[in-house]
């Protein structure tokens, strides 16, 4: 090792603080190594050996309550991807991934030291989980992983748009191998899933959606996420692989949970009725994505949902407007009309709007126009300050000034068409 | 009405007249045009000629022959002489020849990037091909956008900030750019000096090692604006040959340089006429005679004070022709006010730094500046913004009567002939360089056997055993990998030494705080101790109190008409000699020094008059400060020589009708005792002594108080003499040789501090002349002077030599009255004897 204590002292002098206690303690003398605490074999790749673990599901397996088997098809979620293409593919073109790394941070320094993918191979699902002993190995790692996923054609994760899909790639380019990934669909089940249950479950992150809709528990076993980089510095450093188990088990089962929830959104947007679907929120939700995707013939019935079930007034008052604007559509004033007079009793200074234009346009009517455009000014003067204020206080003033000029003595009064 | 008609009137006044300290006129100078060098293809060439450029100057012909030829380049060449083309030509060139070529263009600010991205865009435009995308990459390039960019750019504009923490870290998004990378553009590297600079430096390390990674080494283009060592900068910044290119081709019109020196109101005192006022003067005629003017002033507090000075002097419809520029308006109403300058709507604007670097404001009539702005680099480039066209124009300096502007105004040769400041960098300056080796690790493991830029395997091993023994690194093979969950880029400012940062936070009437900027840990206790008068972003603001350890400094809105400067003390703990030479007079030396900066008191001063308004305590803990210095020791065989010539000798004193009644009561009063030694004389043999010497009091009466008079032998007498006259001729020389010290290198003010011990342990108790870096470790500053000491004493002499002033002013040894009496003799005859040896 090179002499670096002098240069320690100088830099101490100069107020920069690099302590002892930052130097890390000698190795564990009697640490175990990583084969003799989880069953795992190397793969050998033409840049070396890797270490991986490997465990095979039959189809009757169930991750909480969900069945690992697809039992639906997958026509709107892939509509939904962007990759309508795949809707007929066989599940086993789906690779199911999920990384663990050194930081959170991102950037060329995050290492990928676990990377576990799952697959349908078979009647089975493989699930391969990468792992590097040390840095060195991660080419091999990146071989073995390009050989895994070889013939499949997207990729599943949870949050990996944003975060493990840059990571891998930056890998596969610093080590100078040809990423596998590159022409691959991508399904970040976490953009869905916020879609469908944000409503209701407010946050959506994985431990959450496990509960809450997988109706999957972890052991004890399992390490928290944020715990994961210093154990595996530990591990490096110090020789102490004791908590690595519990880090093969949390990314297992992040992968298992991945291909459950698969399952449950290809489910829900194929099908989605009351019963699949028993809360409001959900409906509400998924209806405004049906709406997107243009699957009108769902979305009346996802939006018929009475307001009283709703406790928040914003959703009651989008419920509301939702279904008024199906009346209106139909052009079935008659039905529209007292929804939008009921939010606008709510405090919906957007109905009020609806209102007036109706008045304006289908009645011309202009004084109760002009008198659902100021009660919408007051619901919007009411609110705090903001730049979206700002904007519709201003089109709303131009509104006024229009429908001010069309009455009788007003500047404009018999030119309008 | 051309400006020189102006001119011609103003010079018929003699009140205008008799104050101009120096005038030049400028010749218009003709182009020197050559034809486009062989190496442009035709296509650009034609380009060329449809916009109107059918031939090149002479400096951009020779710049794009090198560059072809596969040289480095540095420009420094004039204000306006289209330095943008001798880069531009090439990477435009490169790419028709090498398609997917890709060039990298760092400005050290954004406001710069959007001139030269359209000026890029314009040129894409109208070549074929898709090949040429330029795109601006900052802080305000919309996330939609950037992965686009990443993708697709291939001509880069950004700021070495985005480079550091934004591109670097994430190199491999930016694979393909990285892969192609002919050309690297660093604009305006004057400004990558000191602390900035030597990150700069280490940011350049970075870069290449990336380019490597991805196989390609990249030629470099830098342009500069007129500094002493161009060269030399440009080599520590890339550490690789450049070749030089200072012959200017490009046309100016007859311009008019004037430096006016206000007139005095007390000449002994040397106290002038305020500059301030005569900028208002001048700018106001300018108005009226519909020149347009930019008025540069060193504070943005002046800025405010000229506006306003000049409003109430303007009628109502002219007061929209004026405006204020400075770094805390808003985009939107700087974009207004380049505009109006543009459009000619606005006819005069006042400014600080802000509007300097190249920000394009089209033509001037008239620049003034109002104080010299601490380098000569700046004046020059200030004063160029004037005339970029063919018509006559004027740039008037207006002195203040600080040493430096005096010096100036004596001087001016330095204003347009050579320049030597010299700008310094230090790539190996510690705390910065182990910065950057840790987001050199983050962004690509080191190999065992691999270097750092300049620095060798062997010096980088140990800055990696460092890292890997804190556990940031770890080893496997030949490699060290990365291992902390950290992003250290984040951690880095390019522009602090100090890792350490506090906080400024503006609690409001109703007590809610606001963060309001940061400042770093080394500079906070100067200028954000308690109850200091602290200026951000034109706004003042009174600080509540500072809190080291939290980082933490409260400030309330302030409208106080003072300032404050913090009262510096330093204690020497220890030194280590480095390099010495041995004179006959002294010695002067070079070396590391540890140091005990306290401050424990600061001074208020009223704003523009600086006069004294009291004094405030402080209670800080002392700083360590671990640095280098050059130190001046004088020889006790120099001091008795000036004791024996009498060099110090002052002046008898007129000490007023009485004094030999008061002489003798202070004698009984002391018992005929010498309050020197202790023995007793006879009432003729002992002298009375003033403590406080007579010459500091206006008011006889108060100086022979009997408080400041003692009785002393006359051995005693002549001791008590010599060393408030070594002192004061000591402080003399040190207040001449502080103010001369900006000449030589560049850097800001509170980078380097200079202080005189009459008895000091540099020099085994006796008195030395000490310089140092005020920045942990220092950064070469102090090393330049030790190495340019004799041309640094050469000036000292000077400015001493030249003022008429009667015993010491500011604008040479000191107003009369600092510490000492003026010195003005003393210090001259001290700097003299070490000049000579």
């Amino acid at each position: 090792m090179a002499d670096w204590s002098k240069l320690s002292e100088e830099l101490k002098k100069l107020g920069v603080q690099h302590g002892a206690e930052q130097l890390s303690p000698p190795r564990k003398k009697d640490s175990k190594p990583i084969e003799s605490l989880v069953h795992g074999r190397d793969i050998q790749t033409v840049y070396g050996n890797v270490f991986s673990v490997n465990r095979s599901f039959t189809s009757d397996y169930h991750h909480g309550e969900i069945p690992i088997q697809p039992f639906s098809d997958k026509n709107v979620l892939c509509q939904w991807a962007g990759a309508p293409i795949l809707a007929d593919r066989d599940i086993s073109s789906f690779v199911f991934l999920d990384t663990e790394t050194t930081g959170l941070s991102g950037g060329t320094g995050t290492i990928a030291f676990m990377i576990g993918a799952a697959r349908v191979v078979g009647s089975q699902l493989q699930v391969e989980q990468f792992f590097l002993r040390n840095p060195a190995e991660e080419k091999a790692q990146l071989s073995a992983l390009a050989s895994f996923v070889e013939g499949a054609s997207a990729i599943v994760s949870y949050n990996g748009k944003s975060f493990d899909l840059p990571i891998i790639n930056t890998r596969y380019v610093l080590n100078r191998i040809k990423n596998p990934f590159l022409d691959f669909e991508h399904f970040d089940l976490l953009h869905i899933a916020r879609r469908v249950w944000r409503r209701r479950l407010k946050q959506c992150n994985l431990g959450k959606i496990e509960k809450e809709i997988l109706g999957f528990f972890r052991s004890g076993v399992d390490i928290p996420g944020y715990l994961v980089p210093e154990f595996y510095r530990d591990y490096l450093l110090k020789g102490d692989a004791s908590q690595i188990p519990g880090i093969f088990y949390h990314n297992e089962n992040d992968v298992l949970s991945l291909l459950a929830l698969f399952n449950v959104l290809a489910d829900i947007l194929e099908n989605p009725s009351i019963e699949h679907l028993p809360h409001a929120q959900d409906r509400l939700s998924v209806g405004l994505l049906m709406e997107d995707l243009q699957k009108n013939h769902i979305v009346e019935q996802m939006y018929a949902n009475d307001p009283d079930e709703f406790t928040n007034m914003e959703e009651k008052i989008l419920t509301l407007m939702l279904q008024a604007n199906l009346h209106k559509r139909n052009r079935d004033f008659n039905k529209a009309i007292p929804i939008w007079e009921e939010a606008l009793e709510l405090g919906s200074f957007r109905a009020g709007i609806q209102l007036a234009m109706f008045y304006e346009h289908q009645l011309n009517k202009i004084s109760q126009a002009i008198y659902f455009t100021q009660e919408s000014k007051r619901l919007i003067d009411s609110t705090e300050k903001t730049h979206l204020k700002e904007k519709l206080l201003c089109e709303i003033n131009h509104r006024l000034n229009r429908l001010f000029s069309k009455l009788p003595g007003g500047k404009d009064s018999g030119t309008s068409h | 009405m051309d400006i020189n008609d102006t001119l011609e009137e103003w010079l018929k006044e003699s009140q205008f007249f008799k104050n101009i300290a120096f005038r030049q006129i400028s010749p218009p100078r003709e182009a020197r045009f050559l034809p486009f060098p062989e190496q442009i293809p035709r296509q650009i060439q034609n380009l060329l000629i449809n916009k109107g450029i059918a031939s090149l100057y002479s400096h951009q012909a020779e710049a794009i022959e090198a560059i072809s030829n596969g040289e480095n380049v540095a420009l420094s060449t004039g204000t306006s002489s289209g330095k943008s083309l001798c880069y531009s030509i090439p990477i435009l060139s490169r790419q028709l020849s090498d398609p997917g070529a890709t060039a990298l263009l760092l400005f050290p600010t954004k406001a710069l990037t959007n001139d030269q991205y359209y000026a890029f865009a314009d040129f894409s435009k109208a070549l074929p091909g898709k090949t040429m995308i330029p795109a601006i990459y900052d802080g305000d390039t919309p996330n939609n956008q950037r992965s686009t960019i990443r993708k697709y750019a291939t001509i880069l504009m950004s700021n070495p900030d985005m480079l550091h923490q934004g591109i670097l870290p994430h190199h491999t998004n930016w694979a393909k750019f990285f892969s192609k990378l002919r050309y690297i553009v660093i604009d305006e590297m004057h400004i990558y000096r000191g602390v900035f600079g030597s990150h700069f430096a280490n940011l350049i390390r970075r870069l290449k090692r990336i380019s490597a990674f991805y196989d390609s080494y990249s030629q470099f283009i830098l342009t500069s604006a007129t500094i002493g060592n161009p060269e030399e900068l440009a080599f520590s910044l890339i550490e690789q040959p450049v070749r030089l290119i200072t012959e200017d081709g490009s046309p100016k019109g007859e311009s008019t340089f004037l430096i006016f020196n206000p007139p005095f109101v007390d000449e002994k005192l040397g106290i002038r006429k305020s500059s301030i006022d005569y900028a208002v003067h001048f700018t106001q005629h300018l108005i009226r005679k519909n020149h347009q003017t930019l008025i540069f002033a060193r504070t943005r507090r002046t800025v405010e004070t000229l506006l306003a000075y000049l409003r109430n002097r303007l009628s109502k419809s002219e007061q929209d022709l004026v405006r204020g520029y400075r770094s805390g308006y808003l985009k939107s109403e700087r974009r207004e006010i380049e505009d109006g300058l543009k459009s000619g709507n606005l006819k005069a604007v006042f400014s600080t730094s802000a509007l300097e670097l190249g920000v394009d404001i089209g033509d001037l009539d008239a620049v003034i500046l109002v104080g010299f702005p601490g380098t000569i680099a700046t004046a020059r480039q200030r004063m160029g913004r004037a005339g970029r066209e063919q018509q006559p124009s004027l740039a008037i300096l207006i002195v203040t009567n600080e040493a430096m502007d005096q010096y100036l105004a004596n001087h001016p040769e330095y204003l347009i002939e050579k320049n030597p400041e010299h700008a310094l960098i230090d790539p190996q300056y510690l705390i910065i360089l182990l910065q950057h080796i840790r987001c050199a690790a983050f962004e690509l493991p080191f190999r065992v056997n691999e270097g750092f830029g300049a620095m060798s395997a062997e010096d980088l091993s140990q800055f990696l055993g460092l890292l890997e023994a804190s556990g940031v690194i770890v080893r496997q093979g030949q490699d060290y990998y990365w291992l902390a969950d950290q992003y250290p880029a984040a951690e880095v400012s390019l522009r602090s030494s100090s890792p350490d940062i506090v906080s400024l936070n503006l609690i409001n009437n109703s007590g809610e705080t606001k963060l309001i900027g940061q400042v770093d840990a080394n500079t906070a206790r100067w200028y954000v101790h308690k109850d200091a008068i602290y200026l951000h972003d034109a706004e003042m603001y009174k600080v509540l109190d500072l809190d080291l350890e939290q980082g933490i400094c409260f400030l309330e809105a302030s409208q106080a008409d003072y300032y404050t400067i913090p009262v510096i003390n330093t204690n020497i703990i220890n030194y280590q000699l480095n390099s010495s030479v041995n004179y006959q007079n002294f010695t002067a030396n070079f070396g590391k020094l540890d140091l005990e900066i306290s401050i424990n008191s600061f001074q208020k001063k009223r704003w523009m008059t600086n006069e004294p308004l009291g004094q405030g305590e402080l209670d800080m803990p002392p700083q360590a400060l671990h640095t280098s210095g050059f130190w001046l020791g004088l020889l006790p065989s120099y001091i008795d020589k000036l004791r024996e010539h009498n060099l110090w000798g002052s002046d008898p004193n007129v000490y007023g009708p009485n004094w030999q009644d008061l002489r003798q009561r202070i004698i009984m009063r002391d018992a005929n005792i010498c309050r020197g030694c202790g023995n007793r004389f006879e009432g003729s043999q002992l002298h009375v002594h003033h403590l406080v010497p007579f010459r500091n009091f206006e008011d006889p009466a108060i100086a022979n108080q009997a408080s400041n008079l003692i009785s002393l032998c006359s051995a005693c007498h002549r001791k008590a003499e010599v060393s408030v006259m070594i002192r004061s001729g000591l402080a003399a020389s040190a207040y001449a040789l502080r103010s001369m010290a900006p000449l030589l290198i560049m850097c800001d003010r509170e980078d380097i501090s200079l202080i005189t011990e009459t008895r000091s342990i540099l020099n085994e108790g006796n008195p030395a002349i000490l310089v140092y870096d005020n920045i942990p470790g220092g950064i070469g500053l102090s090393k330049k002077l030790y190495d340019l000491r004799n041309l640094w004493l050469d000036h000292a002499i000077e400015i001493i030599q030249e003022c008429n002033c009667e015993s010491g002013c500011p604008a040479c040894v000191g107003p009369v009255g600092e510490p000492g009496y003026g010195g003005k003799k003393e210090g001259l005859a001290l700097l003299r004897g070490l000049r000579d040896g």
